[in-house]
């Protein structure tokens, strides 16, 4: 299920409301559980053991690395390798054995089977590296073993941040899942933090995806640079207000139940160079790799050569985590490449250049590293790139032109949504207390019915018979 | 503050529970005149079904096609969109006076896959299309006429800022021999669009009968039966529905437009015809119940049957027309009628073929052909390809 579908605002939200609220306190966790694993089974009715299988693993692995971690310490790590290698080989085998048997049997004497029926199940990546984060901070001391089963269910399972994040490090809502109370004003947050998600995911993202595909398709059959231009540009504003939005509903629905889930987006198309870039977008997923990996590989602390190869371990797993094809590697190895030059090579001059020219560098890499992420197709990529740079192809069609004028509210709308402005505004025009008391309740309200509108307009579908 | 809480908490409550619980008292409706649909009604539970995700497909189908209030919802997108500036919705434009035009259709691959919704015409797929009418045209042994219409956009460009590019047709027609008899139709029709006459209709994409009747003319003209044209005084005007809401006002989903008129122009026998659709005869040319459903453009003969016949008492030695078609060759077919005796056979018929034109002239005793295919079909649909 998906926070943007109707089934999911008018039948799963309010029952499940319905069911933590009424519930009394030690009967909430259970519910949530059971809810989420409704909310999970919803889309994968059968991989959804995979997951009940990777945490209850995870849950009983605990106990062993609790009980050895401060008096048998190797043998604590031993069970910690164990329990993180169950975990990660579930990860590993659904979502890249394919990946690694196509690699494998292109080389000469290898001849590994591609598995074709092995589908990718919903949200593996995000579960598994909470799991993961349980285990090793538990190993670490910086958590307590969590004892009750009911209640690492619901974390590893929660549905508001199951299938798209944040990723929610165990310590960090260990208290909450033990003890938490909602107050009005709490949950009032929730509900305007889930209203603005799901705006700039319905209102924004879809359209802004829509117009992605037009151009992508224009480009296949008509190409020119304006359309090469808007595909990636319309992409990186989609995926900014699909991600993040569905960030804010998480956090938002969170809210609603009590959890405080860490931040995931700081306005990232603002950034001045790479690097910052990487500190606003997906904080979490960045947050972990930096703490489970980029750390205890050493980090910075032994030497140029030794940072240069943690970089390189961390930004290609990124790229991989992303997903199992070349051009996430390639992702991943594009901004390695950035980052080691502004790490090592011109990131001193580039922090005293002007604003503007800094804001047009980072957006200039990050929308085309958008174009290596979208497609799976190094040969599209490749001809995208050319036509980007205006390669064999003319400048603009008059459709190309024509669409372009037709989508530039909605561009302007979401350039603006893509800055701290409207926050700004709404914070200002809901500052006095008489104002507050009707703009919140009215935009959240309103948000909320367009938002039905669009949802019901995407499954309109007339049936065109005489067209035929 | 804790004020403005709690007005936000109860007024978000109050959408998410008015909704969810109207939804399950409002009783499910099986049919949505406006979109011309059935609808998901409540899928039965079994465990199969859940585990093969149909159950849960289903359900979402259900919420969607069956939430309250679902037409206004529709129309407030729309509105929003139009707001937006973007001048359509779910790819329909809204130009001067209401018109309304589909603007992108569906690109079909050689390798069988679709690019949904583009601007840019497949060039392989008119290429594809010329090659197969040049075939047909070679093949005939009787007089055979193609008749290719234009979309809505085409004719009505005028109303549009779209830039509509007549390259695609050029190319197309370029592409044809020269034995081939294909009366360009699209830019007179054009011509009399920009000069106030109503030839298509502004919320469907179907010619209107004074379009067809213009595209009567050129067929006769093409067919050498000038002579035989019955002019446009011969038929008398007869407004049978002011409120006529076609394909792209469903799409659209757009509130203010207006709906169409549909005006016959009757030269006072088709009551004497007989109309066999599919084996099942009637009596008239036109069919006045589709009046009372949604689509009144069904009261032309042709539907969207297989094969049509229409006769006149005593027309046995009428020649015969086969006219191979889409759904344009109902408004046409009735001007005709009045000089053959006609047989209409669906080329989007999903049971049967018939692209073999020459042997179906044969089979059917046909005296001259007349193949009658919207462009936008010859770029959809894979029927010319396979033309013989």
């Amino acid at each position: 299920m998906v926070f943007s579908s109707l089934v999911f605002l008018y039948a799963f939200l309010p029952a499940v409301l319905i069911a933590v609220f009424v519930l009394p306190k030690h009967l909430q966790n259970t519910a949530l559980l059971l809810f989420s694993l409704l909310f999970y089974g919803w889309g994968e009715p059968v991989l959804i053991l995979l997951m009940i299988l990777s945490f209850t693993l995870a849950y009983l692995l605990g106990f062993p690395i609790a009980r050895n971690r401060s008096l048998r310490p190797r043998r604590a790590k031993m069970w910690t390798v164990i329990s993180s290698c169950t975990t990660l080989s579930f990860l590993f085998f659904f979502k890249y054995y394919n990946f690694v048997a196509g690699a494998l049997s292109a080389l000469p004497f290898w001849n590994v089977p591609v598995l074709s029926a092995l589908r990718l199940p919903i949200g593996i990546s995000f579960y598994t590296f909470q799991i993961l984060s349980y285990t090793i901070d538990l190993y670490r001391g910086n958590a307590d073993l969590q004892r009750n089963y009911i209640a690492f269910g619901t974390y590893v399972s929660l549905f508001p941040q199951l299938i798209a994040g944040p990723i929610v490090r165990y310590r960090e809502v260990d208290a909450e899942l033990r003890n938490r109370t909602v107050t009005v004003p709490d949950f009032a947050v929730g509900v305007s933090r889930f209203c603005a998600g799901l705006s700039k995911k319905i209102l924004l993202g879809d359209p802004l995806a829509q117009a992605h595909l037009y151009y992508r398709d224009l480009l296949s059959s008509a190409p020119d640079t304006l359309s090469a231009w808007m595909s990636i540009i319309c992409y990186t504003l989609h995926l900014y207000f699909d991600f993040s939005g569905y960030s804010d509903m998480a956090i938002g629905l969170g809210r609603m139940f009590g959890f405080r889930f860490p931040e995931n987006f700081r306005y990232p198309y603002l950034a001045g160079s790479v690097t910052e870039f990487w500190r606003r977008w997906h904080i979490t997923l960045s947050a972990w790799f930096r703490e489970y990996v980029y750390i205890p590989l050493g980090g910075n602390r032994r030497g140029r050569l030794k940072q240069l190869r943690n970089l390189a371990v961390v930004w290609l797993l990124t790229g991989l985590w992303h997903g199992a094809s070349w051009n996430f590697l390639l992702w991943g190895a594009y901004f390695l490449f950035f980052l080691i030059l502004e790490h090592f090579v011109y990131g001193r001059y580039l922090s005293r250049a002007p604003r503007f020219l800094r804001h047009f560098y980072t957006m200039g890499i990050v929308c085309v590293s958008f174009l290596i992420f979208s497609e799976t197709d190094l040969g599209v990529i490749g001809k995208t790139a050319l036509y980007l740079a205006g390669v064999g192809c003319p400048s603009a069609s008059s459709v190309a032109l024509y669409q372009t004028r037709m989508l530039l509210p909605l561009l302007i709308l979401a350039c603006i949504g893509a800055t701290p402005l409207p926050k700004r505004i709404f914070t200002r025009l809901t500052a006095s207390g008489n104002n507050a008391s009707w703009i919140k309740p009215l935009s959240c309200g309103l948000s909320l019915l367009l938002c039905t509108a669009y949802l019901t307009d995407a499954s309109f579908s007339p049936f065109e018979y005489l067209n035929f | 503050m804790r004020s403005a809480a709690f007005v936000t908490l109860f007024s978000f409550l109050m959408v998410i529970f008015l909704f969810g619980i109207s939804f399950f008292i409002i009783p499910d409706s099986s049919f949505s005149v406006q979109e011309n649909r059935s609808l998901q009604t409540r899928p039965a539970f079994s465990f199969r079904a859940l585990l093969s995700g149909k159950f849960t497909a289903a359900v979402n189908d259900w919420y969607a096609d069956q939430f309250p209030l679902r037409d206004r919802l529709v129309g407030i997108k729309s509105a929003a969109e139009l707001a937006l500036g973007k001048g359509e919705n779910n790819g329909i434009l809204l130009g001067e006076n209401g018109q309304l035009a589909k603007r992108l259709f569906d690109v079909r691959h050689p390798d069988g896959t679709v690019t949904k919704k583009t601007d840019a015409a497949d060039r392989e797929q008119l290429q594809r299309s010329a090659e197969g009418v040049n075939r047909a045209a070679a093949n005939a042994t009787v007089p055979t006429v193609f008749l290719f219409t234009g979309r809505t956009l085409d004719l009505a460009a005028s109303c549009f800022s779209y830039p509509v590019s007549g390259e695609p047709i050029d190319e197309f027609r370029s592409v044809l021999s020269e034995n081939v008899c294909a009366p360009d139709v699209i830019t007179p029709l054009r011509e009399l669009f920009e000069s106030g006459e109503a030839v298509t209709f502004r919320t469907d994409h179907h010619w209107t009968p004074l379009g067809a009747y213009y595209a009567y003319t050129a067929v006769m003209d093409a067919l050498g039966r000038e002579g035989e044209i019955l002019p446009l005084s011969a038929f008398e005007a007869s407004v049978v529905s002011e409120s006529f809401f076609g394909t792209f006002w469903s799409a659209a989903g757009f509130k203010d437009v207006k709906p169409d008129r549909v005006e016959l122009l009757l030269y006072g026998n088709e009551d004497t015809f007989t109309v066999t659709e599919d084996g099942n005869p009637r009596q008239g040319l036109y069919r006045p119940e589709a009046l009372f459903g949604k689509d009144h453009y069904l009261i032309f003969p042709g539907a969207t049957y297989d094969v049509v016949t229409v006769s006149k008492p005593g027309g046995g030695a009428r020649p015969r027309l086969l006219v191979a078609k889409d759904s344009f060759a109902n408004c046409l077919v009735p001007f005709l009628a009045q000089h053959f005796e006609i047989v209409m056979l669906n080329l989007s018929s999903v049971k049967n073929d018939f692209t073999d034109l020459t042997a179906l002239s044969e089979t059917y005793r046909a005296d001259a052909v007349l193949v009658v295919y919207t462009f936008s079909n010859i770029l959809e649909a894979d029927v010319l390809p396979r033309l013989k």
